[in-house]
């Protein structure tokens, strides 16, 4: 599924059921180099999330670069590894203030 | 052993309340009850010390403790109340004494009296504090508190609340918090008549640590340690005007802050002093631009709010649910008109970026890019993460090497500076307290640690976040500023510290020559110039700089020195002894005006 922006929100639906304890994760990637088109990127974490069974594509943002990923925890390793060292992988995590 | 004696039978348990045996709930009181809310009393023990005839300075033959004497002396105590005498049940053959003196009185008085008791008590008498016993189960915290849904049910106490004003009327929308020992926490908002239950588990009122209530608006909050709570009566709750403490000098026109006056506005400056032309935004929960006070606050996007596209929706960034960001505005903006708060940039073109609730990195990323593309000279970010993010971190020298500054609070955890106030090239902000600037019942009063306060009554708040990183200082505890729907409210943490700085950097990018119609390369160094110039202003206040940077800017003295210097300096240099000199001389007007030079 590729939509944009909505779903990386989180927990901004109030009506969002619990997630269980092994429930997918949030991560932004990101290309090391900025001029990478996002089309580009696309293309590299969706071949990474090949690698990890139920993981998907939440959104992509042309400005930011930024592609938002949901990934199951057993499969973290698996998709930072695929992605290699030309992107950034990082959490998605809430922000608080 | 807890430390939480019981002041009244009624008060150590309750049985299952009628809505828990699934009866109809009794009707919120009429009237409302007359008794305000207080501390519990604590209750101690009075007892012979054994072997205290022996004792040197034990006069006489009378025995060191007699409990008849001690029983009709506490009586006479207006505070004392005597709960019980407990009387040996046979007498001991190694008793030495009167069977009189092995007698244990129970009494409860206030905190105070009670220290007064021990310090005076004969050396003969025990005088200690009676205590709650607990399980000896030495289990981990997270198995011991876990409790079977029954457990739940038979061991909860609805505890009933009515919060009102001085006048007698109801206060609705005000949260009420109930701390218990074990870690617990019950939370209850006030409906329209004031009234709220909150059902505290544990079976014991006594294991109620703490109370804190929080009004929407226009009230001072409370906090109650180890409040007397009624499980069979509303326990009343009356909360102060912001007005009637009349320290806080509100309401004013404009109203100005203890934060903002200790930084160097006023009403003479002000005016001089407006930030326009500069470009403020605000990533935060939305600001309600319905405001009195931000009726001038016009752009806007929510990323809570994402079209199908991805883009964010340019008006739904004016409801503000959670305060938070309408709250920073106005120390940042007020517009200071018709007795309305006067923040630091009632001029400058604000945006505000909506992410709360539910903001994560990929929002964060997209209001950092908004204010790339829109040429923002400085950003506030009242907020932070447990997480780091090396895509954030990159963003933020991206935002830097584009000119636009930002200003980020340090973290209201007490330990180590949070991301992304932590990234180099932020500014990061730590909250400082003042004395006397908050009633003494208020959790503001909590946030100055023993032993920290300063001879001016500065103090680092408890709850900021410290190291290497924190850069300044600015005031962060009871600061009073604009809340959605048009009343005000008495907040603490470094978010309420960030606004106070990005403001001052607003100025500077407004009013200082270096600056002047924003012009010059939009870069690094114009970031860090900006960045220097606020540090420049800053007076050390005598803390660690880790706790507090290298002090509290009082930016607008120092441009109104580099204004009334102009001839001599036609390029700024906060390090000119002058300059430096016109600051503090600033600054300690400012303490005067407190009482605090």
């Amino acid at each position: 599924m590729l939509e944009c922006g909505a779903e990386a929100q989180i927990g901004a639906a109030s009506s969002e059921p619990e997630k269980a304890l092994d429930a997918p994760k949030q991560f932004m990637v990101a290309p090391r180099n900025a001029a990478v088109p996002i089309e580009t990127t696309l293309d590299a974490v969706k071949r990474a999330l090949q690698q990890a069974p139920g993981s998907r594509v939440l959104s992509s943002d042309q400005k930011t670069g930024i592609v938002v990923v949901e990934v199951p925890e057993a499969g973290v390793d698996q998709v930072r590894n695929a992605l290699g060292s030309g992107f950034m992988f990082d959490p998605n995590a809430e922000l608080r203030f | 052993m807890a430390d939480q004696p019981e002041t009244s039978p009624d008060a150590r348990t309750k049985p299952a309340t009628a809505k828990q045996n699934g009866q109809q709930e009794p009707a919120a009181p009429a009237a409302a009850p007359e008794k305000d809310i207080a501390p519990r009393k604590l209750q101690y023990m009075f007892a012979a010390r054994r072997g205290a005839n022996l004792l040197p300075m034990a006069a006489g033959i009378e025995p060191a403790f007699d409990a008849q004497q001690v029983l009709e002396a506490l009586q006479r105590m207006p505070e004392v109340t005597i709960v019980r005498r407990i009387r040996p049940s046979s007498f001991s053959v190694l008793s030495a004494g009167p069977s009189a003196s092995q007698d244990i009185i129970v009494a409860t008085t206030t905190p105070e009296h009670g220290q007064f008791l021990e310090r005076i008590a004969h050396p003969g008498m025990i005088v200690e504090r009676d205590l709650l016993l607990k399980h000896l189960s030495d289990l981990p915290t997270a198995t011991a508190q876990r409790v079977t849904p029954a457990r739940v049910v038979a061991a909860s106490i609805d505890v009933k609340f009515h919060v009102q004003d001085g006048a007698g009327q109801p206060v609705p929308e005000a949260q009420i918090c109930v701390y218990t020992g074990n870690g617990g926490e019950a939370q209850a908002a006030t409906d329209a008549s004031g009234n709220a239950t909150a059902t505290v588990y544990g079976g014991y009122l006594n294991d109620v640590v703490a109370l804190y209530v929080k009004p929407h608006a226009d009230l001072w909050e409370r906090f109650v340690s180890r409040p007397a709570l009624s499980a069979d009566q509303p326990n009343v709750i009356v909360l102060k005007r912001l007005g009637e403490f009349a320290a806080v000098q509100f309401p004013a026109n404009p109203f100005l802050g203890w934060g903002q006056r200790l930084m160097g506005l006023s009403g003479e400056n002000g005016g001089a002093l407006t930030g326009r032309g500069a470009k403020i935004a605000i990533i935060d929960s939305g600001c309600d631009n319905s405001h009195a006070a931000l009726t001038h606050v016009k752009l806007g996007r929510d990323y809570t709010n994402l079209s199908a596209s991805g883009e964010p929706n340019e008006q739904s960034w004016t409801l503000d649910a959670l305060g938070h960001g309408t709250h920073c505005a106005g120390v940042i903006t007020g517009n200071g008109q018709n007795g309305q708060i006067r923040g630091f940039c009632p001029e400058a073109e604000i945006h505000v970026l909506k992410l709360f609730p539910g903001g994560a990195f990929n929002n964060l990323a997209a209001a950092i890019h908004y204010c790339i593309d829109n040429q923002i000279d400085v950003a506030n970010c009242s907020l932070g993460s447990d997480a780091t993010s090396e895509i954030i971190q990159q963003l933020i020298q991206t935002a830097r090497e584009a000119g636009v500054a930002l200003v980020v609070a340090a973290g209201n955890s007490s330990g180590p500076v949070q991301f992304p106030a932590a990234v180099p090239g932020v500014l990061c902000v730590s909250a400082v307290g003042q004395q006397g600037e908050y009633p003494a019942d208020t959790y503001h009063a909590q946030t100055a640690e023993p032993g920290t306060i300063l001879v001016n009554g500065l103090f680092p708040a408890k709850f900021s976040c410290r190291g290497s990183e924190v850069k300044v200082c600015a005031p962060g505890v009871a600061i009073i500023s604009t809340m959605p729907g048009g009343g005000y409210a008495s907040w603490d943490g470094t978010s309420m510290a960030a606004p106070a700085i990005t403001g001052s950097a607003g100025l500077v990018v407004a009013h200082h020559p270096d600056f002047a119609n924003r012009q010059g390369p939009r870069n690094a160094a114009r970031v860090d110039r900006i960045f220097q110039i606020v540090m420049g202003a800053a007076v050390p206040l005598g803390l660690d700089p880790t706790l507090g940077g290298v002090g509290l800017p009082a930016v607008p003295h120092a441009l109104l020195a580099q204004a009334s210097n102009a001839v001599s300096t036609d390029v700024f240099d906060p390090n000119e002894a002058g300059l430096q000199a016109a600051v503090r001389q600033g600054l300690s007007a400012g303490l005067a005006a407190f009482g605090l030079a």
